[in-house]
């Protein structure tokens, strides 16, 4: 479904991805997992025509998505939900799930999408007209994947969902990630919490230096010996 | 004699506070500092005057055929300011927009001289009794009129896509990107739209108030007060601000000297800085 071929950023001089070559299939949980700084998070803003500059192919679904603008890449399915929860903080909870459904040709479905939305987290509904920003960091991050699901996606990127929450409510925020797998959704998610992570994705990747270092199922992952080494016992 | 002076601070408050929505909106979203914002009000009340000449079309209706002008000129001028980097977008913007505002004043007083103008209606001089205070039509045509022209802008900006995103876009550019906004012409509708609210504020102001090549300067430093008062992209706020200058001047007219009128407006924005930099409500970009 996503395939990236030879994948190189840079901020500046600075090279941040240096030629990464991934394929997502329908239907997966893909994790990229690695420490702090390997270029994690830039991979997914360059799959959204977040970074200026790229280099290597991009090809979603059959089109060939590199360069494209982070609002044509929204429009062809690719849902984006960033890291630290980033809300419309002084708009309603309301307002920012129909911000999620700007995209024209997904208004006529927002009543069935807020269902879907409330029934996964029913939280949201209870706080439908609050301002975001007086949300806890939990809800906010409901909030974003709600966001997300209200664009119908083909695909989301999840950027560290588990980050600055309570382990209970990354249990919970997982639990929901599972429910919209099972569902079909694909999903490519990226994580510090390489336990979580590999818990519930089919396949992952170890990103060093803006490098693949390894690839494999999770499972393969978890029983690695260097990466056991490095993230101590999981297998 | 106190009310009726603050009903005619509330009157022209109304028109102050429409002035300022245009550049609360422009700032907000786009970091940008119009300068221009009061020469757009002063073409707006010299295309009213010589459309009432001309074509003896009420200023109220002439703003249906100026309003589309100004779009486009708002689209195009963005268009200048879009290249500028984020970093130095206020203070560039700000030094080009002054230097197309001294480029219009003084072109508009080469075409139109430095002549004092109004716009003389079938009714300038019939009053209305409001509480015992007298007013003339024509100023409380106008406000009712700013009113609700803020109103319908207030509603478009909470109830119609176009309005949520132009909010999403100025709380978080890149965010509002990644659900499909595209940004660059958000930002360029933004401004048109921003142009077109003080284009129409200057027709209203046009049978009230007088017209001449720099007026403009006046009323930019009014709505830049009303802003910083009622906190940076707040319509809402540019409302309170407004009607707040309009009383506080009425005030200051009556019972210190007339010409100490426009010296409220710079001590109210001297105060706000040093006092409540972030505005009367708080935090920028609430609508």
């Amino acid at each position: 479904m996503l395939e990236i071929k030879d994948l190189r950023a840079s901020y500046g001089k600075l090279e941040v991805l240096k030629g990464i070559t991934l394929k997502i299939q329908q239907g997966e949980i893909f994790s990229i997992i690695g420490p702090n700084g390997a270029g994690k998070s830039t991979l997914l803003k360059a799959i959204t025509g977040l970074m200026p500059h790229i280099e290597g192919k991009i090809n979603f679904a059959g089109i060939d998505i590199t360069g494209l603008q982070p609002h044509q890449i929204a429009d062809i399915g690719i849902a984006h939900v960033q890291e630290r929860h980033r809300v419309f903080g002084s708009m309603t909870v309301k307002e920012n799930l129909l911000m999620g459904a700007y995209i024209k040709t997904k208004r006529r479905y927002i009543e069935e999408n807020l269902e879907y939305v409330f029934a996964l987290f029913p939280r949201l509904k209870e706080r439908l007209n609050q301002q975001a920003g007086t949300l806890s960091g939990g809800e906010q991050q409901m909030l974003t994947i709600g966001q997300a699901l209200m664009m119908m996606p083909r695909l989301i990127l999840m950027d560290e969902p588990s980050l600055g929450l309570a382990p209970l409510l990354i249990n919970s925020i997982y639990e929901s990630l599972r429910e919209l797998n099972s569902k079909g959704m694909t999903i490519l998610l990226v994580e510090q919490n390489v336990k979580k992570a590999l818990q519930i994705s089919q396949r992952a990747a170890l990103i060093e230096n803006g490098a693949i270092a390894f690839e494999g199922s999770s499972e393969e992952l978890r029983c690695n010996e260097e990466i056991t080494k490095i993230y101590l016992g999981l297998c | 004699m106190l009310i009726s002076i603050v009903i005619n601070g509330l009157l022209i408050g109304c028109i102050y506070s429409l002035i300022a929505v245009g550049l609360t909106v422009i700032f907000g979203v786009m970091r940008i500092i119009n300068m221009f914002h009061g020469d757009a009000v002063m073409l707006g009340m010299y295309a009213a005057y010589f459309l009432h000449e001309k074509y003896g079309l009420s200023p109220y209706v002439a703003t249906i055929v100026t309003a589309p002008i100004f779009l486009a000129a708002g689209m195009a001028i963005y268009k200048i300011l879009a290249p500028i980097p984020p970093k130095q977008r206020e203070m560039s913007s700000l030094i080009i927009t002054l230097g197309i505002s001294f480029v219009t004043a003084t072109t508009a007083m080469l075409l139109w001289t430095a002549d004092y103008r109004t716009v003389n209606l079938s009714y300038s001089q019939e009053v209305f009794d409001l509480l015992g205070t007298r007013i003339g039509y024509p100023a409380l045509i106008s406000s009712i009129f700013s009113l609700l022209l803020i109103g319908g802008f207030y509603l478009f900006m909470t109830k119609t896509f176009l309005g949520m995103s132009i909010r999403a876009t100025a709380i978080d550019p890149t965010t509002a990107s990644l659900y499909g906004v595209n940004v660059k012409i958000t930002s360029m509708v933004t401004f048109g739209i921003g142009l077109v609210l003080a284009g129409v504020a200057g027709a209203v102001l046009s049978p009230i108030f007088y017209m001449y090549p720099f007026v403009g300067s006046n009323f930019v430093i009014k709505a830049f007060t009303i802003v910083v008062l009622g906190g940076m992209g707040s319509v809402t706020g540019a409302l309170i601000g407004g009607l707040l200058l309009g009383v506080s001047e009425a005030l200051a007219s009556t019972f210190l000297e007339y010409s100490m009128k426009d010296i409220i407006a710079f001590l109210i924005f001297l105060g706000v800085l040093i006092f409540k930099p972030s505005g009367l409500l708080g935090g920028r970009s609430r609508v």
